[in-house]
């Protein structure tokens, strides 16, 4: 039982280990991510943390890899505005490879502990004073005296480990005599027990369920770890963690449909548009860029990027995108709503003549209502 | 029962054994109790460093478009005092100094004081009803939709401000929700003395 739970400590260890093909951007970012505290929460890292300030900090260390900096490059750039303490992987010589070590130690540390307990049958010693504490180490040595589970024979139990353990470590002779009286004493009231034959034991012999527990809680324990440990960074805390946005069982299909297709623009903005809707505007123009790069000419995914520019603050940037799309299509509502969103937010006044036209095309629309109000306010 | 009886009294060497056991198992505990201890402290360091590591350098770049469709730049307001506050309409604590906020502005702008916001993973329209309800603060904030405006301050949660000096310098921190103490102790010996 303990090697297997050793076996199962090691394995989990083993797998923290890096994997077998080449990184992909995704899997950069949350290889430096792994090793970035973030700033919010104690113990988590950039990658594991549900935190706004995490999700902003990803974002930056996924924009300078992209930028072609190196991870040590961008560690730094945190400990230049965070401190030291904001790169999480252990010093190897340290006290942090402890933290490594110490389940893979406790393990047969602890099993060694168990078994030292249930070696502590070894008999040694006698009794010099009580006869009854002699005859009952003797039928407990032969296997003849099986304390039950009642009370008495508990406490009967407690004394003879304690006698044997009085007489194993050596101690002097009075606290051998103390042991002596006690077990004497436990014996004759084990012997006065009111002994109903219901209570035959159906109990586990003491011994067995003390080492099957010890046993099995370190195994458990040692699973735990493995399975805690694999998948944080080091120096994290094992403990639960909220899932992160990508973790939308939608986005983790998308994106194995855009790896098994890389070259088919639809994967891409199925992903994008997921991403999108996620709040993920970095991944979103990522994935419409690829879409772009595949089909120069799809409009709509323009419109769907200059949306997210948008949105994300970069208006001046998105404009003149949208004011060319706005000439292609000078009839597609969905157009003419960011453009004249774009326009409005940029103070041009052109933008209540584009707004006014999205009105007229699509008056049922969800945003027309919306977009209607804020005309009327002005 | 007597013929099993094992033995006699312990011999000398027997008891030997037995101190040199315990003396293996207190190492046991020593070293399980320290490994223990050393796990505990390497996870324990790491709390936020109780001086930010931008004080007294040059103020990071702040730049980009304000919630109200404006640009923004700080280096435009390069020789005044600015107050760089950080927060977001979903950020409780920032509820709570926002009147403090729009009130040390209102007695202290006329002595030189500049106030700009980061507005953090915000939606425009709610972070423009949080300043209406909360005392319509009239400084510019700046909108950080990935929060990466936030992180190039070096910021560990909201609400935090920082106090930066007419030569672009960071002077001074605040970390959490700001008081009257930390305005006269920090800014007000920045600004200009009071008209007469």
């Amino acid at each position: 039982m303990l090697a297997v739970a050793l076996v199962v400590a090691g394995l989990g260890l083993a797998q923290a280990a890096s994997p077998d093909r080449p990184a992909s951007l995704q899997e950069r970012v949350d290889a430096v991510g792994a090793t970035i505290r973030c700033p919010t929460c104690q113990g988590l890292s950039i990658k594991d943390s549900p935190s706004v300030l995490a999700a902003g900090s990803r974002q930056i260390v996924e924009q300078q890899l992209r930028e072609g900096r190196t991870p040590a490059e961008v560690r730094q750039y945190f400990v230049d505005r965070y401190g030291p303490s904001a790169v999480l992987s252990p010093d190897p010589d340290g006290a942090g490879l402890l933290a490594w070590l110490l389940p893979v130690a406790a393990l047969p540390l602890g099993g060694w502990l168990g078994w030292r307990q249930l070696r502590r049958r070894q008999p040694t010693g006698e009794t010099d004073g009580d006869p009854d504490a002699a005859a009952a180490l003797d039928a407990y040595r032969a296997g003849a005296l099986r304390p039950d589970a009642t009370p008495a024979g508990e406490a009967l139990h407690e004394a003879l480990l304690v006698r044997l353990a009085a007489a194993e470590d050596g101690l002097d002779a009075a606290t051998r005599a103390r042991a002596d009286a006690r077990l004497g004493a436990a014996y004759r009231r084990y012997a006065r027990r009111p002994t109903a034959t219901q209570r035959r034991s159906r109990a586990l012999p003491r011994r067995a369920v003390t080492v099957v527990t010890v046993v099995a809680l370190l195994a458990g324990t040692g699973a735990a770890l493995a399975v805690g440990v694999r998948s944080r960074g080091v120096g994290d805390l094992p403990t639960g963690d909220l899932p992160g946005p990508a973790a939308a069982p939608g986005l983790l299909q998308l994106t194995a449909a855009t790896r098994e297709r890389p070259s088919d623009p639809q994967a891409w903005i199925a992903l994008g548009r997921a991403y999108d809707a996620g709040g993920e505007l970095v991944e979103a123009l990522e994935s419409y860029d690829r879409a772009l790069a595949l089909r120069p000419d799809a409009d709509d995914v323009q419109l769907l990027r200059a949306a997210i520019l948008v949105r994300g603050g970069s208006v001046g940037e998105a404009l003149p995108v949208l004011s060319e799309l706005g000439v292609r299509h000078p009839d597609d509502p969905d157009t003419l709503l960011v453009l004249g969103n774009a326009q409005d937010i940029l103070g041009r006044p052109e933008a209540d003549v584009t707004l006014r036209r999205f009105l007229e095309l699509a008056p049922d629309a969800p945003a027309a209502a919306v977009v209607r109000e804020r005309l009327a306010q002005r | 029962m007597t013929a099993l009886a094992t033995g006699s009294e312990a011999p000398p060497a027997e008891a030997g054994r037995g101190s040199r056991r315990r003396v293996w198992r207190m190492l046991a505990l020593l070293l399980t109790v320290g490994l223990l201890g050393l796990v505990l402290v390497t996870r324990l360091e790491g709390k936020p460093p109780a001086r930010s590591v931008l004080l007294d350098g040059p103020a990071p770049d702040l730049q980009g478009t304000t919630l109200d469709g404006g640009t923004f730049d700080l280096t435009d307001w390069r020789g005044q005092v600015v107050l760089v506050n950080v927060w977001a309409s979903w950020c409780v604590p920032c509820q709570q100094e926002q009147p403090l906020l729009v009130s040390s502005y209102r007695e202290l702008a006329p002595r030189g004081l500049q106030i700009v916001g980061i507005n953090v993973r915000d939606k425009p329209e709610e972070a423009r009803a949080f300043m209406q309800e909360f005392g319509q603060a009239p400084w510019p904030s700046v909108q950080d939709p990935d929060g990466r405006r936030a992180v190039d301050w070096g910021t560990f949660a909201l609400p935090e401000t920082y106090l930066v000096d007419l030569d672009g310098t960071v002077v001074a921190k605040a970390v959490g929700e700001l008081d009257a103490a930390w305005i006269q102790q920090n800014v007000t010996p920045l600004l200009a003395p009071a008209g007469p």
